[in-house]
Protein backbone atom coordinates (compact mmCIF):
# COMPACT_ATOMS: atom_id res chain seq x y z
CA UNK A 1 0.00 0.00 0.00
CA UNK A 2 3.23 2.29 1.00
CA UNK A 3 4.19 2.33 -2.94
CA UNK A 4 0.65 2.29 -4.09
CA UNK A 5 -0.68 5.32 -2.22
CA UNK A 6 1.36 7.98 -4.71
CA UNK A 7 0.14 6.42 -7.28
CA UNK A 8 -3.42 6.18 -6.22
CA UNK A 9 -3.76 9.71 -4.72
CA UNK A 10 -2.28 11.03 -8.14
CA UNK A 11 -5.10 9.33 -10.20
CA UNK A 12 -7.57 10.26 -7.67
CA UNK A 13 -6.03 14.02 -7.38
CA UNK A 14 -5.82 14.61 -11.60
CA UNK A 15 -9.35 13.10 -11.60
CA UNK A 16 -10.73 15.27 -8.99
CA UNK A 17 -9.17 17.73 -10.86
CA UNK A 18 -10.88 17.20 -14.29
CA UNK A 19 -14.12 17.12 -12.63
CA UNK A 20 -13.48 20.77 -11.51
CA UNK A 21 -12.48 22.18 -14.61
CA UNK A 22 -15.01 20.17 -16.37
CA UNK A 23 -17.81 21.85 -13.60
CA UNK A 24 -17.22 25.07 -14.08
CA UNK A 25 -16.80 24.99 -18.00
CA UNK A 26 -20.46 23.68 -17.86
CA UNK A 27 -21.46 26.94 -15.54
CA UNK A 28 -19.21 29.03 -17.90
CA UNK A 29 -21.42 27.86 -20.62
CA UNK A 30 -24.65 28.50 -19.09
CA UNK A 31 -23.44 32.12 -17.84
CA UNK A 32 -22.09 32.97 -21.07
CA UNK A 33 -24.46 31.26 -23.74
CA UNK A 34 -23.35 32.95 -26.65
CA UNK A 35 -19.90 31.80 -26.83
CA UNK A 36 -19.44 28.12 -28.22
CA UNK A 37 -17.20 25.79 -26.90
CA UNK A 38 -14.90 25.55 -30.21
CA UNK A 39 -13.69 29.20 -29.84
CA UNK A 40 -11.58 30.80 -27.33
CA UNK A 41 -13.00 31.94 -23.94
CA UNK A 42 -12.09 35.83 -24.48
CA UNK A 43 -14.17 35.50 -27.59
CA UNK A 44 -17.38 37.47 -27.53
CA UNK A 45 -15.77 39.26 -24.32
CA UNK A 46 -17.14 43.12 -23.83
CA UNK A 47 -14.72 45.17 -26.58
CA UNK A 48 -11.20 47.35 -25.40
CA UNK A 49 -12.34 48.71 -22.82
CA UNK A 50 -14.74 46.69 -21.07
CA UNK A 51 -17.67 48.34 -22.57
CA UNK A 52 -20.04 46.88 -25.47
CA UNK A 53 -19.97 49.36 -27.78
CA UNK A 54 -19.30 48.32 -31.28
CA UNK A 55 -18.72 51.19 -33.42
CA UNK A 56 -14.88 52.74 -32.61
CA UNK A 57 -14.41 55.35 -29.88
CA UNK A 58 -11.78 57.74 -28.89
CA UNK A 59 -10.61 55.35 -26.33
CA UNK A 60 -10.09 52.34 -28.84
CA UNK A 61 -8.08 55.21 -31.20
CA UNK A 62 -5.78 56.06 -27.89
CA UNK A 63 -4.82 52.50 -27.33
CA UNK A 64 -4.54 50.62 -30.70
CA UNK A 65 -3.92 53.36 -32.93
CA UNK A 66 -6.25 54.83 -35.77
CA UNK A 67 -9.30 52.47 -36.66
CA UNK A 68 -8.39 51.04 -40.30
CA UNK B 1 13.20 30.31 9.02
CA UNK B 2 13.28 34.03 9.42
CA UNK B 3 10.29 35.54 10.56
CA UNK B 4 9.46 39.05 8.37
CA UNK B 5 6.76 41.72 10.34
CA UNK B 6 3.55 42.19 7.65
CA UNK B 7 4.87 45.64 6.72
CA UNK B 8 8.39 43.84 4.97
CA UNK B 9 6.66 41.51 3.40
CA UNK B 10 4.63 44.07 1.72
CA UNK B 11 7.63 46.49 1.00
CA UNK B 12 9.59 43.49 -0.30
CA UNK B 13 6.49 42.18 -3.09
CA UNK B 14 5.81 45.80 -3.69
CA UNK B 15 9.28 47.82 -4.26
CA UNK B 16 12.62 45.37 -3.66
CA UNK B 17 11.40 42.80 -5.28
CA UNK B 18 8.97 43.89 -7.53
CA UNK B 19 7.41 40.69 -10.03
CA UNK B 20 7.43 42.94 -13.03
CA UNK B 21 11.22 45.05 -12.43
CA UNK B 22 12.83 42.66 -10.39
CA UNK B 23 11.92 39.27 -11.41
CA UNK B 24 10.50 39.96 -15.12
CA UNK B 25 6.93 38.06 -14.18
CA UNK B 26 3.84 39.67 -15.93
CA UNK B 27 5.78 41.02 -18.38
CA UNK B 28 3.08 40.60 -21.39
CA UNK B 29 0.53 43.07 -19.73
CA UNK B 30 3.21 45.39 -18.33
CA UNK B 31 3.99 45.97 -22.34
CA UNK B 32 1.09 45.44 -23.78
CA UNK B 33 -1.75 47.68 -21.39
CA UNK B 34 0.74 50.31 -20.19
CA UNK B 35 -0.21 52.64 -23.83
CA UNK B 36 -2.42 54.83 -21.18
CA UNK B 37 -2.30 55.67 -17.15
CA UNK B 38 -6.04 54.71 -17.61
CA UNK B 39 -6.19 51.82 -18.70
CA UNK B 40 -3.27 50.73 -16.67
CA UNK B 41 -4.48 51.25 -13.14
CA UNK B 42 -7.34 49.24 -14.43
CA UNK B 43 -5.23 46.75 -15.59
CA UNK B 44 -3.25 47.17 -11.67
CA UNK B 45 -6.23 46.66 -10.13
CA UNK B 46 -7.50 43.62 -11.85
CA UNK B 47 -4.15 42.15 -11.66
CA UNK B 48 -3.78 42.67 -7.62
CA UNK B 49 -7.66 41.36 -7.32
CA UNK B 50 -6.48 37.98 -9.15
CA UNK B 51 -3.58 37.78 -7.03
CA UNK B 52 -5.16 37.69 -4.22
CA UNK B 53 -7.59 35.52 -5.00
CA UNK B 54 -4.81 33.26 -5.67
CA UNK B 55 -2.95 33.41 -2.59
CA UNK B 56 -6.15 32.35 -1.06
CA UNK B 57 -6.60 29.41 -3.33
CA UNK B 58 -2.81 28.33 -3.36
CA UNK B 59 -2.95 28.58 0.65
CA UNK B 60 -5.77 26.28 0.81
CA UNK B 61 -4.43 23.95 -1.98
CA UNK B 62 -0.97 23.81 -0.18
CA UNK B 63 -2.49 22.89 2.95
CA UNK B 64 -4.87 20.47 1.54
CA UNK B 65 -1.81 18.35 -0.61
CA UNK B 66 0.49 18.40 2.77
CA UNK B 67 -2.57 16.69 4.55
CA UNK B 68 -2.86 14.04 2.09
CA UNK B 69 0.86 13.73 1.60
CA UNK B 70 0.71 14.43 -2.39
CA UNK B 71 2.87 18.24 -2.31
CA UNK B 72 4.03 16.69 -6.04
CA UNK B 73 0.43 17.71 -7.35
CA UNK B 74 0.93 21.17 -6.46
CA UNK B 75 1.73 23.07 -9.94
CA UNK B 76 -0.69 21.22 -11.45
CA UNK B 77 -3.37 22.17 -8.72
CA UNK B 78 -2.49 25.35 -8.93
CA UNK B 79 -2.89 25.80 -12.41
CA UNK B 80 -6.24 24.76 -12.90
CA UNK B 81 -7.95 25.11 -9.22
CA UNK B 82 -6.56 29.32 -9.75
CA UNK B 83 -8.11 29.46 -13.70
CA UNK B 84 -11.20 27.89 -12.24
CA UNK B 85 -11.58 30.01 -9.44
CA UNK B 86 -11.07 33.11 -11.34
CA UNK B 87 -13.63 32.01 -13.77
CA UNK B 88 -15.70 31.43 -11.29
CA UNK B 89 -15.55 34.29 -9.21
CA UNK B 90 -15.69 36.20 -12.57
CA UNK B 91 -19.08 34.58 -13.15
CA UNK B 92 -20.46 35.51 -9.42
CA UNK B 93 -19.39 39.48 -10.70
CA UNK B 94 -21.36 39.24 -14.28
CA UNK B 95 -24.57 37.69 -11.77
CA UNK B 96 -24.11 40.56 -8.56
CA UNK B 97 -22.09 43.28 -10.09
CA UNK B 98 -22.38 44.32 -14.13
CA UNK B 99 -20.90 47.42 -13.56
CA UNK B 100 -17.61 45.79 -11.51
CA UNK B 101 -17.78 43.26 -14.57
CA UNK B 102 -17.77 45.52 -17.21
CA UNK B 103 -14.59 47.75 -15.46
CA UNK B 104 -12.66 44.58 -15.28
CA UNK B 105 -13.51 43.80 -18.91
CA UNK B 106 -11.22 41.45 -20.91
CA UNK B 107 -8.89 41.76 -18.32
CA UNK B 108 -9.63 39.26 -15.66
CA UNK B 109 -9.47 36.06 -17.74
CA UNK B 110 -6.33 37.46 -19.54
CA UNK B 111 -4.10 37.69 -16.09
CA UNK B 112 -5.53 34.41 -14.76
CA UNK B 113 -3.42 32.63 -16.94
CA UNK B 114 -0.35 35.07 -16.46
CA UNK B 115 3.01 33.96 -15.00
CA UNK B 116 2.94 36.27 -12.35
CA UNK B 117 -0.11 35.05 -10.90
CA UNK B 118 1.53 30.84 -10.65
CA UNK B 119 4.92 33.02 -9.54
CA UNK B 120 3.10 34.64 -6.62
CA UNK B 121 1.61 31.24 -5.33
CA UNK B 122 5.10 29.51 -6.12
CA UNK B 123 6.68 32.26 -3.82
CA UNK B 124 4.31 32.49 -0.95
CA UNK B 125 4.52 28.48 -0.38
CA UNK B 126 8.23 28.34 -0.72
CA UNK B 127 8.72 31.26 1.50
CA UNK B 128 6.28 29.02 4.54
CA UNK B 129 4.04 32.27 4.75
CA UNK B 130 0.87 31.49 6.98
CA UNK B 131 -2.43 32.96 5.51
CA UNK B 132 -1.78 36.76 6.79
CA UNK B 133 1.36 37.16 5.25
CA UNK B 134 -0.39 35.60 2.16
CA UNK B 135 -2.62 38.10 1.66
CA UNK B 136 -0.08 40.80 2.31
CA UNK B 137 2.34 39.39 0.09
CA UNK B 138 -0.47 39.43 -2.32
CA UNK B 139 -1.73 42.78 -1.92
CA UNK B 140 2.22 43.74 -2.04
CA UNK B 141 2.72 41.93 -5.36
CA UNK B 142 -0.49 43.60 -7.02
CA UNK B 143 0.52 47.21 -5.99
CA UNK B 144 3.93 46.46 -7.37
CA UNK B 145 2.23 45.57 -10.28
CA UNK B 146 0.30 48.54 -10.34
CA UNK B 147 2.95 50.76 -9.48
CA UNK B 148 5.22 49.95 -12.56
CA UNK B 149 2.54 49.23 -14.73
CA UNK B 150 1.55 53.14 -14.09
CA UNK B 151 4.78 54.75 -13.94
CA UNK B 152 5.30 53.10 -17.39
CA UNK B 153 2.17 54.40 -18.58
CA UNK B 154 2.88 58.04 -17.46
CA UNK B 155 6.39 57.44 -19.21
CA UNK B 156 4.96 56.31 -22.39
CA UNK B 157 2.40 58.83 -22.69
CA UNK B 158 4.84 61.37 -22.26
CA UNK B 159 7.03 59.51 -24.95
CA UNK B 160 4.15 60.05 -27.56
CA UNK B 161 4.56 63.52 -26.87
CA UNK B 162 8.77 63.89 -27.24
CA UNK B 163 10.85 64.00 -30.32
CA UNK B 164 12.21 60.72 -30.76
CA UNK B 165 13.93 58.70 -33.32
CA UNK B 166 11.76 56.79 -36.10
CA UNK B 167 13.67 53.61 -35.32
CA UNK B 168 13.19 53.22 -31.82
CA UNK B 169 9.52 54.93 -31.44
CA UNK B 170 7.31 52.07 -30.03
CA UNK B 171 8.32 48.79 -28.96
CA UNK B 172 11.84 49.64 -28.97
CA UNK B 173 10.92 52.63 -27.24
CA UNK B 174 9.13 50.63 -24.64
CA UNK B 175 11.50 47.59 -23.85
CA UNK B 176 14.53 50.35 -23.24
CA UNK B 177 12.05 52.42 -20.58
CA UNK B 178 11.09 49.19 -19.13
CA UNK B 179 14.87 48.27 -18.44
CA UNK B 180 15.78 51.53 -17.04
CA UNK B 181 12.36 51.30 -14.84
CA UNK B 182 14.08 47.60 -13.96
CA UNK B 183 17.49 49.47 -13.40
CA UNK B 184 16.02 52.23 -11.65
CA UNK B 185 14.13 49.41 -8.92
CA UNK B 186 17.01 47.46 -8.41
CA UNK B 187 18.58 50.91 -6.32
CA UNK B 188 16.11 49.28 -3.50
CA UNK B 189 17.89 46.07 -3.31
CA UNK B 190 18.52 45.36 -0.05
CA UNK B 191 16.48 48.15 1.68
CA UNK B 192 15.23 46.40 5.18
CA UNK B 193 18.00 44.08 5.43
Amino acid sequence: MGLLYPYIVAIGGILSLMAIWLLVQMAWGRVFPGVSCDVDVLAGRPKCCGCDRESDCELKTIQHGPAV
Amino acid sequence: MKSESLGYIFINAAIINNFVLAYFLGICPFLGVSGNVATASRMGGAVTFVMLISSICAYGIHALLVAIDAEFLQLISFIVVIASTVQTVEMFIKKFSPSLFRSLGIFLPLITTNCAILGLALFQTNKGYNFIECLVYALGAGAGFTLAIVIMAGLREQLDLAEVPDMVRGTALALMVAGMLSLVFTGFAGLGG
